[in-house]
C-alpha cells in the first residue's frame, strides 16, 4: 500500500510536526506512515482524511501485492 | 442477552485497561539508572574488590535488576500513541520468541560442546547446563527494551 500523505502535506503547507499535532500523534508516527513503515489504524486514517478533506481511498492506495 | 453482552463488554474493557496500563515516564529513567547502578556495583565488586557476595545479596540484587527492567519496560513514552503501542507489542513478541529460542538452544549447544570436549579430553563427564529464571527473564526484558528502542528508531529514520 502506498499513500499520498507527503504530497497532501506539501499542498497544505504543513510540516510533519504540525500535522502530528492536528491529529494527536507524534511526528515519528507521521514519518513512519509516509515512509510506508507503518499502516495507520482506521481511526487515524479517518482523522487524516478529515484534515486533508479527502477520502481515505484517495490518501491510501492499495497495490497489486496487497 | 443484552445484559450478557454488556457484561462481556465490561470484562473486555477491563482487560484493555489492564493491557494499556503504563507507569509514568520517569520510571523509564529510574529503571535504566537502577539497572546500570546495580550492574556497575556487581562488576565493580567482582573485578575491583575481588570478593564474592553472599548468595542472598546476589539474589536480592538480581531481583532488583529485573524489577528495574520491568519499570523501564512498563513506563510510558514521552509521547504515547498508536505507533508506540504497535512497536511495543512487536518488541514483546520478538523478545518472547528470542527468549524461548535462547532457553532451548543454549543447553543444547552446551551439551554438544561438552560432548566434543569430553571426546577430546576423554574424561567421560557430560553435564547439563541449566538456565536460571533470572537469565531467561533478563534476556527477555533486555531484548524487549532493545527491540522497542531500535524499532522506534527505525520508524524515525
Amino acid at each position: 500500500m502506498r499513500n499520498r500523505l507527503k504530497v497532501e502535506r506539501a499542498e497544505f503547507d504543513l510540516t510533519q510536526e504540525q500535522l502530528a499535532k492536528k491529529i494527536g500523534v507524534s511526528r515519528q508516527t507521521i514519518n513512519s506512515i509516509e515512509k510506508n513503515r507503518y499502516v495507520p489504524s482506521t481511526i487515524l486514517a479517518l482523522k487524516l482524511s478529515e484534515v486533508f478533506n479527502k477520502s481515505v481511498n484517495e490518501l491510501f492506495i492499495l497495490e497489486e501485492s496487497d | 442477552m443484552s445484559q450478557q453482552l454488556s457484561h462481556q463488554e465490561n470484562e473486555y474493557n477491563k482487560l484493555i485497561k489492564i493491557f494499556d496500563f503504563r507507569l509514568p515516564h520517569r520510571f523509564k529513567l529510574i529503571g535504566y539508572l537502577g539497572v546500570i547502578l546495580i550492574l556497575a556495583f556487581l562488576f565493580g565488586h567482582k573485578f575491583l574488590v575481588d570478593g564474592s557476595l553472599a548468595i542472598i545479596t546476589k539474589d536480592i540484587l538480581r531481583t532488583l535488576i529485573l524489577l528495574f527492567m520491568l519499570f523501564a519496560s512498563l513506563s510510558r513514552d514521552t509521547f504515547e500513541d498508536e505507533f508506540n503501542r504497535y512497536v511495543r507489542f512487536q518488541s514483546y513478541v520478538i523478545a518472547f520468541v528470542c527468549a524461548v529460542v535462547y532457553s532451548i538452544s543454549i543447553p543444547l549447544i552446551a551439551i554438544l560442546l561438552d560432548i566434543l570436549i569430553t571426546k577430546i579430553t576423554g574424561d567421560g563427564t557430560i553435564s547439563f547446563y541449566e538456565i536460571s529464571s533470572f537469565e531467561v527473564l533478563f534476556i527477555l526484558m533486555g531484548l524487549q527494551l532493545l527491540f522497542f528502542e531500535t524499532l522506534k528508531r527505525f520508524g524515525r529514520a
